[in-house]
């Protein structure tokens, strides 16, 4: 068995959650350790952006190849991927398979990623007779789903142009196609 | 141009124009800022991201090309349907799945937040953070605070280099993330790349940039527009039919739709929210009113309210 070398905690067991090896304990607690560490949180996007480039197909143009840059994310994190083929014994977990991988991003990015707003904030004018809806209360094929998402559109290709908000226009660009 | 303003932009470019090490030694956290918005407009480069909001995760490509005579970008999804959009000098053009696609008319990258960037401490407190290492590059991190709860928060990662942002997080009031974006791999472009060819495809415009073609001639107003934010962009032409006003802080930015609607016709009204974007729809009088930002819900509410016509 090779070594460890200067692994991270943990970072086999967010190898094992990645091959869907992990129990009930073993995934509740890499979760747990998720929430709590954002280093570990990076990794397992890594992980999980060098496993989707493998299976997907290249976008349309690319100034560098498929496999230089699959080389390159995964060359700028050798341990990752290297010490999870090799070293399959995680000291404080038990291995069992039956956990979908699915499920655990769905999972795990809810808990990391998004907590849902608060209620409207004291003080500020109430709505005029209006009703709150959650964007899922509007039916995608009635006429007022399609005027938002092209409302959507044209404020992210203002945003775009205006240089705020980085790359986010341009992902809701892509996002609202749908 | 006022001697304030030509002594603003001089201090950008100056800025802009440090070497890294520089930067990084003397650097405050608005002049880091200020050198991430300049990196924004003029840094050509290429790579790879992931998106966060929500639960859901998706894998982006995006080529940034600039130049004298080059304001371009292509982003692409790199996990499901093949989804991309190219923005050339201004104009989006959206690449449906179906291989159709949609043409949206913008503007080339402006200097826009540059211009009242002095003005952002007042309504947002900036803070240095630690130096980080992300998709290869060193990074500086820097925490954006607001200074009251009409909007919201970020935590940006910039590359020491270039000021390129490498890292994002949008926080809510709480400071819970509402979306994230992390490159994975970004490497600068320094050899021209042909310009984009968006796949053949039948153009429809979209709806509303259809009708803000027609923009009518009224004069609008937010009775209650919050502190810091100032109108960006707005037409006032002859007979409406749609207009979209912008109103800005500088970070936040606030899309205000406003449509003329037949008295018969069924208008949106209430709050809703498409990930960290929320949405509040009203009708004043005949027309169809409707607040779209990154912001909370109690900034769109309050504006929406109050954008009423001069009589």
């Amino acid at each position: 068995m090779g070594t460890l070398g200067n692994v991270p905690p943990h970072s086999e067991a967010v190898s094992a959650l990645m091959d869907d090896e992990l129990s009930t304990d073993e995934f509740d607690h890499i979760l747990h350790a998720l929430t709590e560490d954002d280093a570990l949180k990076e990794r397992w996007t890594r992980y999980h952006l060098a496993k989707d480039v493998l299976r997907r197909t290249a976008p349309p143009i690319c100034v560098t190849s498929l496999a230089d840059r699959v080389a390159a994310a995964l060359a700028s994190h050798p341990p990752s991927i290297h010490v999870r083929r090799h070293v399959r014994h995680v000291p404080w977990l038990r291995r069992h398979r039956g956990k979908g991988l699915a499920a655990a991003a769905v999972v795990l990015l809810t808990l990391i990623s998004f907590t849902p707003q608060n209620p409207a904030t004291p003080g500020v004018i109430p709505p005029d007779q209006t009703v709150a809806l959650s964007y899922t209360e509007i039916d995608p094929n009635a006429p007022q789903a399609a005027l938002i998402n092209a409302y959507l559109m044209n404020h992210s290709v203002y945003l775009a142009g205006s240089g705020a908000g980085g790359v986010v226009p341009f992902v809701h660009l892509v996002d609202y196609q749908e | 141009m006022s001697v304030c303003s030509v002594g603003r932009f001089l201090a950008i470019g100056l800025i802009a124009s440090l070497p890294a090490a520089t930067v990084h030694a003397t650097v405050a956290p608005l002049q880091l800022l200020t050198r991430m918005f300049e990196a924004r407009r003029t840094v050509s480069y290429e790579g790879d991201f992931v998106y966060l909001q929500n639960g859901q995760m998706t894998t982006l490509h995006i080529v940034r090309q600039v130049g004298k005579h080059t304001d371009q970008e292509h982003i692409s999804t790199l996990d499901g349907p093949v989804r991309e959009v190219v923005r050339h000098q201004g104009q989006a053009t959206c690449t449906l799945p179906t291989g159709q696609s949609v043409v949206l008319v913008g503007r080339p990258i402006s200097p826009g937040a540059l211009q009242h960037i002095d003005e952002i401490t007042a309504y947002y407190d900036l803070r240095l953070g630690k130096n980080e290492r992300i998709a290869g590059r060193n990074a500086q991190s820097l925490e954006v605070y607001p200074r009251d709860d009409l909007r919201y928060g970020h935590r940006f990662w910039l590359d020491l280099d270039t000021g390129l942002l490498l890292k994002s997080e949008l926080l809510g009031k709480q400071g819970d993330v509402l979306e994230r974006v992390l490159f994975i791999r970004m490497s600068l472009v320094t050899e021209p790349v042909d310009p984009v060819e968006s796949k053949e495809s039948k153009v429809v415009p979209a709806q509303t940039t259809q009708a803000l073609a027609n923009a009518g001639s009224v004069a609008w107003t937010v009775g209650q527009l919050p502190a810091g934010f100032r109108l960006e962009e707005g037409n006032q032409q002859d007979t409406a039919s749609t207009q979209q006003f912008v109103y800005s802080d500088g970070l936040a930015t606030v899309s205000v739709f406003v449509e003329r609607v037949p008295a018969d016709r069924e208008t949106m009204r209430g709050l809703s929210r498409r990930g960290a974007l929320n949405i509040y729809s009203t009708r004043y009088r005949d027309w169809q009113v409707t607040i779209v930002g990154e912001v909370p819900e109690a900034t769109v509410t309050r504006m929406g309210t109050s954008f009423h016509l001069h009589d």
